[in-house]
């Protein structure tokens, strides 16, 4: 082999293990913190829907109280005269009696729950089109989050193979030079960028105070 | 239809008027109770994207996934691949010895 090419082929192969993923390091607990998320993105999941559940039971609970407090003694009183009860109840056949009076309340509670139903069924069915959208909007992000999930693991695969690839290589170390480089660079741009920010502050209030002794000259 | 079931029918249909008037006594506090218990399903429901830019985003990372896994397996792959070439190869070399 050329050793020209020999002489070019390490720094290459460093060129390629950084352009896998950069010199960003992925540390295990951000796996560990995704995966969290999602276990207990499912917990919090549980919790709406119960508290879903509780609202709308409240709701029906206030239905139902009115509804026996209020509606069926107005029906009845009213059904008691006009499906004849009392008539029914003074005939002289005991069997016959017996036949209408189950008839007439067997009607009554036909009617009464069918009315019953009719003023629970738009609070179910509000119910359970909330239910569906959390339960939709639960899943994407529980699915999003695994999928996140899955991706920072492959990551930190790669990273464990970079790591191998640069053992081998004997150079893993340079890449924690270059991070800890990078990480030193980026805080001293961030002190410098402090001091301008307080610089510009001492200008500002410069400026304001010949400003005010102009005024006090005039 | 006998006759009891006839009864039973006009029963129905008194109990039909009886409830219609009881509706009609109640009509204010009924409008009132359906007022109190109707949701604003649109200020309850969580406002998040929607399932096809999930969908869109999930498909592009798991894209992403299968590439890192795929390149994560590159060593056991390669050392697999050693080990079935070696395998093979000392196959060959016993039918040889048969031919």
């Amino acid at each position: 082999m050329n050793p020209a090419s020999r002489h070019f082929r390490k720094p290459l192969f460093i060129v390629w293990l950084f352009a896998i993923m950069g010199c960003a390091s992925i540390p295990k607990e951000v796996v560990e913190l995704s995966y969290t998320v999602g276990h207990d993105l499912d917990a919090v999941h549980s919790s709406y829907r119960a508290l879903i559940h509780t609202h709308f039971e409240g709701l029906r609970n206030q239905t139902t109280n009115f509804f026996e407090t209020r509606w069926v003694p107005t029906f009845l009183e009213d059904f008691i005269q006009n499906g004849g009860l009392i008539q029914s109840a003074q005939g002289s056949d005991p069997k016959l009696v017996l036949e209408e009076v189950q008839d007439w309340a067997e009607v009554a509670v036909e009617t009464i729950e069918k009315k019953k139903q009719s003023l629970l069924a738009p609070i179910n069915a509000d119910e359970a089109a909330l239910v569906k959208s959390v339960d939709e909007a639960f899943a994407n992000l529980i699915r999003a989050n695994a999928t996140i999930t899955a991706h920072l693991n492959s990551l930190r695969k790669v990273q464990e193979v970079q790591n191998e690839a640069l053992k081998a290589l004997k150079l893993k170390e340079l890449r924690a030079k270059i991070n800890d480089g990078l990480i030193l660079a980026s805080d001293r741009a961030k002190q410098a960028i402090e001091k301008l920010k307080e610089t510009e502050g001492r200008i500002d209030a410069a400026e304001k105070k010949k400003n005010l002794l102009r005024e006090k000259l005039k | 239809m006998n006759e009891r079931e006839e009864k039973r029918n006009r029963l129905r249909q008194h109990a039909w008027e009886s409830a219609q008037r009881a509706d009609e006594l109640l009509d204010g506090e009924l409008q009132a109770l359906r007022n109190a218990t109707r949701s604003d399903l649109d200020r309850l429901r969580p406002r998040v994207s929607d399932t096809a830019n999930y969908n869109q985003l999930i498909a592009t990372v798991d894209e992403a996934t299968r590439r890192n896994e795929s390149l994560a397996q590159l060593r056991t792959r390669l050392e697999q691949l050693g080990t079935q070439a070696l395998r093979i190869g000392k196959e060959a070399v016993n039918l040889l010895k048969v031919v």
